[in-house]
């Protein structure tokens, strides 16, 4: 499998930028089955989520049981209220449970395999139903802070890469740094208290039905991927500009202006559009904090919730959605990375050792 | 370099912008003024009254589903869906004081049209007490009965256990109850009548929606009408044309609630006027809020904070030979020294006074009820153990905490090491602050670091409270929304233990035996004597220490008006009440 | 393993260095930060020198608040001492200037041990799934794939929820989500070099696997560890700020600049200085990791050199 991307806050390396998916391009016609590979490959992993997320809030201390009940329940009702929601099982029993059904009058549920894992222990509504109906607030959230991450993160690479080391550089550099280097909830915290609190020109809680109140949040989200998106600009930038053909235009006489945006960029962007893709699948992970600093009603403070709640089949309905979003949008930036790039497959086969070596 | 210079300018202008202030009061911009923005600390549960009980959802549903009697924020009851208020005196609560016929108020209509009638009133009940998922099963364990005895009337039996052992019996059904129970006055009676928990609930609807009510289909009696819930942080309700009450004396229109975890974010939502109403605020800075216009609201409260001596510590308790020591007299061993020089170290006025944590709402607590509540001790009174207190250096006495200090055999002190006491407290920031400040003053006044704080998650705290393992002291906070002293009785009765919120797992005779006669008697007086022997033990034994009571306090929008008759002192709001200024 | 191998190995590397600090010198960003960190880092271990730990932890609440600039009475150690609060005092009337120093002590363990854990596990996996390939190769990259299907943040809150609030877990909650990225930069590395002629060659001659990945391998990979390392270094002190303001990061009275920040956010209004002087340390540091970080790809990557 291609290397996606890499974990922590996005930080990529040029290691990324060479990443080519190989099975498809060996096997060229055979698209469908790549696909369907990539499907079937989906199964172990969201498989292996479940069971990761799923320990991990077998062992959080909350006690969904206790919170049910409120103070004061007695030790009876305590224990019947664990029998009910099926707690007093052993971990295997209760994760054999999620996967394939629990049978109760109350609490039970058909199981993930047959998608329904029945209702939130806190909020009693049907899980995926309100997965499906915060999601789309996520999306638009995470799609406007892309577009803004693009819209700056672009033009601000290629004024650097057309500079390399200049002041301009620096300053450009610095700047598209300084996003990816504050903590999110203070850039936050600083841009409501200016805009939301001082000049009143936006509104301090976001709503999804009124694009005012996401400018706020918007800026603040986009902020990583915009630094993201400005260095992979540039160093692609950087890398093509120093291309034979770009050379030869340079020598033929053609002025600076047409060899930057005619034969560079388009070339250029190639890896940043890829780029721009797995940002947006990391995205719709990271609006976690946004979310939660706006009041925005996401999927990210639904899953924080669940976690602290101790909320288990909420939480493993969320984290397997998100997981199946995150493997189709990686897959969808992989297919059209082939499309966009047509002359991939020579530049591959004779490229091919200065793109390894430089893994 | 030229560009360099103009970025610099544009940095400082945007440093400029930053740093503008810009005092304005709150606005009304981009709201519709006839929709009232109410802020809750988190997102509601279900809107079903007789299943969830968290102050979030009780807030939105006590504009819905109206109890049969009500409480008014002085404390006295008031008929809603009953017709008048069940007493000896009109004969409508029988003679031994147990069974009360409640006369419903003819007329009234669910917002869906259908009848109340007395059907309802028994399904309610019956959902509280059996249903599997209600939260306040324990809170009206003491209902034998509901019966119908017309379509307008319901009489209601209250009783006790036959016998304490039945205790592990989960009652799951009116036949159970007959079972095991036997008719008894009951103290809190119209209390817990008046508790959201009861509000009454549509048979036929709640029947018919099964899961989906309280997320989907809410209905119910009351003042306003439930209209949709678009995301779980926000439910909107609209007012209801045809209540029974005057619809033209309840002032807004439409109430949207609004979760809001973030304090300092609630702070600045209430500056620029998006929300209207909001009480988990930071209380850092209030004089800001107050600056910028906003009306400052605050009463004394229901929220006792106080610490937990575990009982069953070896270096804390009160244990003997192994075993719990608590039956009236005991005798003092090392345990006993350092529980009290612990208690005497302590003086909780600074934290009142402190800014990021009380900042001045809250005053200083002499004991383990709520003041204003039966059998609360006002003041000092000689010859009570009340008599250290006062109000500005609460029981702290340095000199007293150092004898019992000095107190403790040398083999005892030898196995104190630093940090050896653990505190556990819950993983707020709130509580940790309280606990560290504990620490700081247990320190500066033995002169020795004796407390480790231990932040726990609260699930965990009460799971190890229903054993007493794993901790010496624990600080915590009690909020008793029946206003009535026996639910505050919970943290020290000997019946609780097991439950996790008798942290200290104190059992003592003498209190337990007259938190039962408060329990089960009407009588005013008797209760409160009974209240007043509890109190006066527990402040001598020491197991707690009571801490500070918690001040209500709200910041609302200036045009929002009749706030002192429409807040609570269990922090919630008759919104129907609230008037419009502008 | 002979000590002559590694001194040919560092040989070797030394003549490299000296290239590249040619090349990494032009980017003056790059020193700049790099003199940056460097100051803080010389600020951590001299914390204690600066400032005694003592002092930074302990309330003093007559002094809560002061501005900047101004002077209190501290009682500690049993005297009264008349204190200058450089950049003003927290709530608890603590020095903020000496909780940063000491913060910066823990923020840099956060991330310089978070990344050596990842460095270390992921480097050893990633090494087995190269090299190995096989079962080994499907299972490791699997599990990665598992763990990126996660997001960062879910998978902190849910690591530190379940284990609890400590700072080894949340070193183990930081390092987790780093993990991956090393797995797939020293398995891709691998497999580039394994199979090219001189690699056989030396394994035809007798070399052994550890030898083969000594001489061959680890010089091959060092720069994009490095250069990922540097830039994670970063992200993990931006991670531990997050979980804080989740409730979740290290506690106070434990001075760190994450603790500090989300401590601060309720005093925006009434003590903006608070919140400014862990916040520009935070950003300083961050940014310094990353320029530096952008600094050593661009030297270290041989298209780019001119």
């Amino acid at each position: 499998m291609p290397a996606l991307f890499i974990g922590g806050a996005g930080m990529l390396s040029n290691a990324d930028i060479a990443f080519v998916p190989d099975q498809y391009f060996r096997k060229g016609s055979v698209m469908f089955r790549y696909i369907m590979r990539r499907i079937l490959m989906l199964i172990p992993v969201l498989l292996g989520v479940t069971f990761i997320v799923f320990s991990l809030m077998y062992i959080t201390p909350s006690d969904p049981a206790q919170m049910m009940l409120g103070a004061n329940a007695s030790p009876a009702a305590y224990k019947q209220m664990r029998e009910d929601m099926g707690l007093d099982a052993p971990f295997i029993v209760q994760y054999g449970r999620f996967l394939f059904g629990y049978k109760h009058p109350v609490f039970g549920y058909k199981g993930l395999l047959f998608g329904d894992l029945g209702r939130s222990y806190v909020s009693n509504r049907i899980i995926f139903e309100l997965i499906l109906s915060s999601f789309p607030n996520t999306l638009i959230l995470s799609v406007g802070a892309l577009i803004l991450a693009l819209l700056l993160g672009i033009p601000i690479g290629i004024i650097s890469a057309t500079k390399p080391y200049s002041v301009a550089d620096m300053v450009f550099t610095v700047f598209a740094l300084l996003g990816a280097s504050m903590p999110v909830f203070w850039i936050a915290m600083v841009l409501i208290y200016t805009f939301a609190n001082n000049l009143r020109i936006f509104p301090a809680i976001a709503n999804p039905r009124d694009f005012l109140s996401l400018v706020l949040p918007i800026i603040t989200l986009s902020m990583n991927s915009m630094a993201i998106i400005m260095r992979m600009t540039r160093s692609s930038m950087l890398d093509v500009m120093q291309q034979d053909y770009i050379r030869t235009a340079r020598v033929k006489g053609m002025d600076e202006k047409t060899v930057v945006f005619k034969h560079a960029l388009r070339n250029a962007l190639i890896p940043v559009v890829t780029v721009a893709g797995l940002q947006f699948g990391s995205l719709l992970g990271g609006a976690v904090l946004t979310e939660k600093i706006f009041s925005y009603p996401g999927l990210g403070s639904i899953m924080v919730d669940a976690i602290f709640q101790k909320d288990t089949p909420q939480i493993l309905g969320s984290v397997c959605f998100v997981a199946i979003t995150f493997t189709v949008i990686n897959l969808a930036v992989d297919i059209l990375y082939g499309f966009i790039d047509p002359r991939i497959k020579s530049t591959f086969s004779t490229k091919k050792k200065l793109v390894r070596g430089n893994q | 370099m030229k560009k360099f210079l103009s970025i610099v300018l544009i940095c400082l202008a945007l440093g400029g912008v930053v740093f503008a202030q810009a005092k304005k009061g709150p606005t009304l911009r981009n709201r519709d003024p006839d929709t009232l923005v109410f802020v809750l600390a988190a997102a509601p549960q279900p809107l079903d009254p007789n299943i969830y009980t968290t102050l979030n959802e009780a807030q939105i549903m006590r504009e819905i589903n109206e109890t049969l009697i009500g409480m008014k924020s002085d404390n006295t009851f008031y008929p809603i869906l009953a017709e008048t208020i069940p007493t000896i005196q009109n004969g409508l609560v029988s003679k031994d004081g147990s069974v009360y016929t409640i006369k419903l108020r003819k007329g009234v209509k669910f917002h869906n049209g259908n009848p109340f009638t007395a059907d309802d009133v028994v399904f309610s009940f019956n959902r509280i007490l059996h249903h599997p998922k209600s939260s306040s099963k324990s809170m009206f364990s003491a209902v034998l009965s509901v019966v119908k005895v017309d379509d307008y009337t319901v009489k209601i039996t209250f009783g006790k256990l036959k016998d304490p052992e039945y205790a592990t019996v989960a009652l799951t059904s009116w036949e159970d109850r007959a079972k095991y129970m036997t008719a008894s006055p009951y103290g809190p009676a119209l209390n817990i009548l008046a508790h959201y928990c009861s509000g009454i609930e549509d048979k036929e609807t709640v029947e018919a929606a099964g899961a989906d009510y309280g997320t989907k289909i809410v209905v119910g009696t009351g003042p306003y009408k439930f209209v949709s819930w678009p995301n779980p942080q926000e439910v909107q309700l609209t007012r209801n044309e045809a209540w029974w009450g005057d619809a033209n004396t309840v002032a807004f229109k439409n109430i949207v609630f609004r979760a809001m975890s973030e304090q300092p974010q609630v702070n600045n939502v209430l500056i620029t006027g998006e929300v209207d109403m909001a009480f988990n605020l930071s209380k850092l800075d209030i004089g800001n809020l107050e600056r910028n216009g906003l009306v400052i609201t605050t009463k004394p409260g229901v929220t006792i904070w106080y610490g937990v001596f575990n009982m069953n510590s070896d270096l804390v308790g009160q244990k003997k030979n192994g075993k719990l020591d608590l039956s009236g007299q005991y005798t003092e061993g090392d345990s006993t020294h350092l529980r009290r020089a612990i208690f005497y170290s302590i003086n909780p006025v600074p934290f009142i006074k402190q800014v990021d944590i009380f900042n001045g709402y809250a005053v200083p607590a002499n004991q383990m009820m709520q003041p204003g509540f039966l059998g609360y001790v006002e003041g000092a009174p000689a010859g009570t153990p009340f008599a250290e207190f006062n109000e500005k250096t609460w029981y702290y006495n340095k000199e007293k905490a150092k004898a019992e200090f000095a107190m403790l055999s040398p083999e005892f002190r030898a196995k104190l090491g630093p940090e050896s006491v653990t505190l556990v407290v819950g993983n707020v920031t709130d509580r940790v602050k309280i606990a560290n400040n504990i620490k700081d003053q247990v320190k500066t006044t033995l002169g020795f670091d004796l407390i480790k704080v231990v932040p726990m998650v609260n699930a965990q705290i009460i799971q190890q409270s229903k054993t007493g393992d794993g901790y010496d002291m624990v600080v915590t906070a009690w909020f008793t929304p029946t206003m009535d002293p026996d639910y505050t009785c919970i943290i020290y009765g000997g019946d609780s233990i097991g439950t996790g919120m008798n942290g200290a797992l104190y059992n003592n005779d003498i209190v337990n035996k007259n938190i039962q006669i408060g329990r089960y008697s009407l009588d005013r007086k008797t209760r409160e004597e009974a209240y007043i022997k509890v109190q006066t033990q527990l402040m001598t034994d020491k197991p707690y220490f009571p801490m500070v009571y918690e001040n209500v306090l709200f910041a609302s929008h200036p045009r929002v008006g009749n706030l002192d008759q429409a807040i609570f002192k269990t922090k919630l709001v008759d919104i129907h009440l609230l008037t419009r200024l502008q | 393993m002979s000590n002559q191998t590694f001194l040919r190995f560092f040989k070797r590397q030394s003549k490299n260095i000296s290239q590249f600090w040619r090349q990494f010198s032009r980017n003056k960003l790059a020193v700049a930060s790099l003199i940056l960190v460097l100051i803080f880092a010389l600020i951590a271990i001299f914390a204690d020198v600066l400032y005694s730990y003592d002092f930074v932890t302990s309330n003093s609440l007559e002094n809560a608040l002061l501005k900047p600039g101004e002077t209190g009475t501290v009682y500690f150690q049993e005297k009264d001492i008349e204190h200058t609060f450089i950049l003003g005092s927290d709530n608890y009337g603590r020095d903020i200037l000496g909780r940063l120093v000491h913060g910066a002590r823990i923020s840099m363990i956060i991330g310089f041990v978070t990344v050596a854990m990842a460095v270390v596990i992921g480097g050893i996996l990633g090494a087995i799934a190269g090299y190995k390939g096989g079962l080994f190769d499907t299972i490791i990259m699997r599990l990665t794939d598992i763990i990126l299907s996660i997001p960062t943040i879910l998978m902190s809150i849910a690591i530190v929820a379940a284990l609890g609030n400590s700072f080894f877990n949340l070193l183990i909650a930081i390092s987790t989500s780093l993990i991956p990225g090393y797995i797939r930069i020293v398995r891709a590395s691998i497999i580039s070099i394994k199979d090219q002629e001189y690699v056989e060659a030396a394994r035809v001659i007798g070399a052994g696997d550890f030898r083969i990945v000594l001489k061959h391998i680890l010089p091959n990979i060092t720069s994009p560890i490095i250069v990922q390392s540097t830039l994670n270094v970063g992200s993990s002190i931006l991670s531990a700020s997050w979980l804080s303001f989740l409730g979740l990061g290290i506690l106070p009275p434990k001075p760190e600049w994450g603790n500090m920040l989300s401590e601060a956010r309720e005093f925006i209004q009434y003590a903006p200085h608070l919140l400014f002087a862990p916040g520009i340390a935070i950003l300083l540091t961050v940014l310094a990791y990353n320029i530096i970080g952008d600094g050593l790809r661009d030297a270290l990557d041989p298209k780019l050199r001119r």
